[in-house]
């Protein structure tokens, strides 16, 4: 199964909270059908991702179903023009799995 | 002074905004509290009126930057030396491994990536009168320099500034905040006293 992101947001930028929003939605609905599928989550004609974007939809999945699951199903495709798009994602996947690690240097920064 | 109840009047207006820094650091990515979630959704609806405008000034602008370098190089020092023995100490780490990696300069450019792509609605603006005297004539017990500096952006411009903290309360600017708190000791502070 294959979703748009531009189909989705009828955007070329994955910007903001609510596009974020979008996608998780539209994502979720596999993880709650009876027959669930791997998904690749297809961002060709995005120019843009946001940190907030990714949070939001990407960060949000990993927080409902677990790194597991969406290592499994989940899949980010055709992403190669935008700029660090794969620095970005991993480093949202790092806040995630290391919450608690990196407690206290948010707490340090947010001061 | 006003202090605008944004859970109850969520909607911004074609005007200037100053998003408090700890308003846009969760939205650049650091994260930490359910609250959080209403600014984001705050900020997104700005970005659905044409002619509501985030001004960022130098500044703060240098602020966000340096806090989000800081984590960042607080999670790479964590997973390169959390635990070894000999590890230099942290301000040694940032100044001669960190600020000189691949690793800082990519988390340099995704911050710069984020903030720009948010250039249809983000200002940079800076204040017209910076003179030592305006710059630091201030309660310092209540602000600090770059608190003073917004709230003189936010006279300036006639800007609201959205913040979750107590920090610009009592001065003569509008605030508008989801801290309920900080909105209720607003309304205490102008009930008539009997």
């Amino acid at each position: 199964m294959k979703i748009s992101v531009v189909d989705i947001l009828n955007s070329s930028n994955a910007s903001l909270h609510d596009d974020g929003i979008k996608v998780y939605n539209e994502i979720k609905k596999n993880f709650e059908s009876s027959q669930k599928e791997e998904v690749e989550v297809d961002f060709s004609d995005i120019k843009r991702c946001s940190t907030l974007f990714l949070n939001a939809s990407f960060g949000k999945l990993l927080a409902d179903f677990g790194e597991e699951e969406v290592k499994k199903y989940i899949h980010p495709v055709s992403y190669a023009q935008i700029l660090n798009f794969m620095h970005k994602y991993s480093d949202m996947w790092d806040n995630f799995i290391n919450k608690e690690n990196y407690q206290a240097y948010r707490e340090e920064a947010l001061a | 002074m006003n202090i605008i109840n944004l859970h109850s009047n969520s909607s911004p207006k074609d005007c200037y905004y100053i998003l408090d820094s700890n308003v846009w650091l969760p939205i650049l990515g650091i994260d930490d509290e359910p609250a959080s979630q209403h600014y984001k959704i705050f900020f997104d609806k700005i970005f659905k009126l044409e002619n509501a405008k985030i001004l960022l000034c130098s500044l703060q602008l240098s602020e966000i930057l340096n806090r989000l370098l800081r984590f960042n190089a607080n999670k790479v020092y964590f997973k390169k030396y959390k635990g070894t023995s000999g590890a230099p100490k942290f301000p040694e780490f940032y100044k001669s491994e960190f600020r000189g990696s691949d690793e800082c300069k990519i988390h340099y450019e995704n911050i710069i990536d984020d903030i720009d792509g948010y250039s249809s609605h983000v200002i940079l603006k800076d204040l017209e009168q910076n003179d030592f005297s305006t710059l630091t004539s201030f309660d310092a017990k209540k602000l600090d320099f770059n608190d003073n500096y917004l709230y003189l952006l936010a006279k300036q411009e006639s800007a609201l500034i959205i913040t979750h903290d107590a920090d610009f309360f009592g001065l003569d600017i509008t605030v508008g905040t989801y801290n309920r708190k900080l909105y209720q000791s607003y309304t205490d502070s102008i009930k008539p006293k009997l």
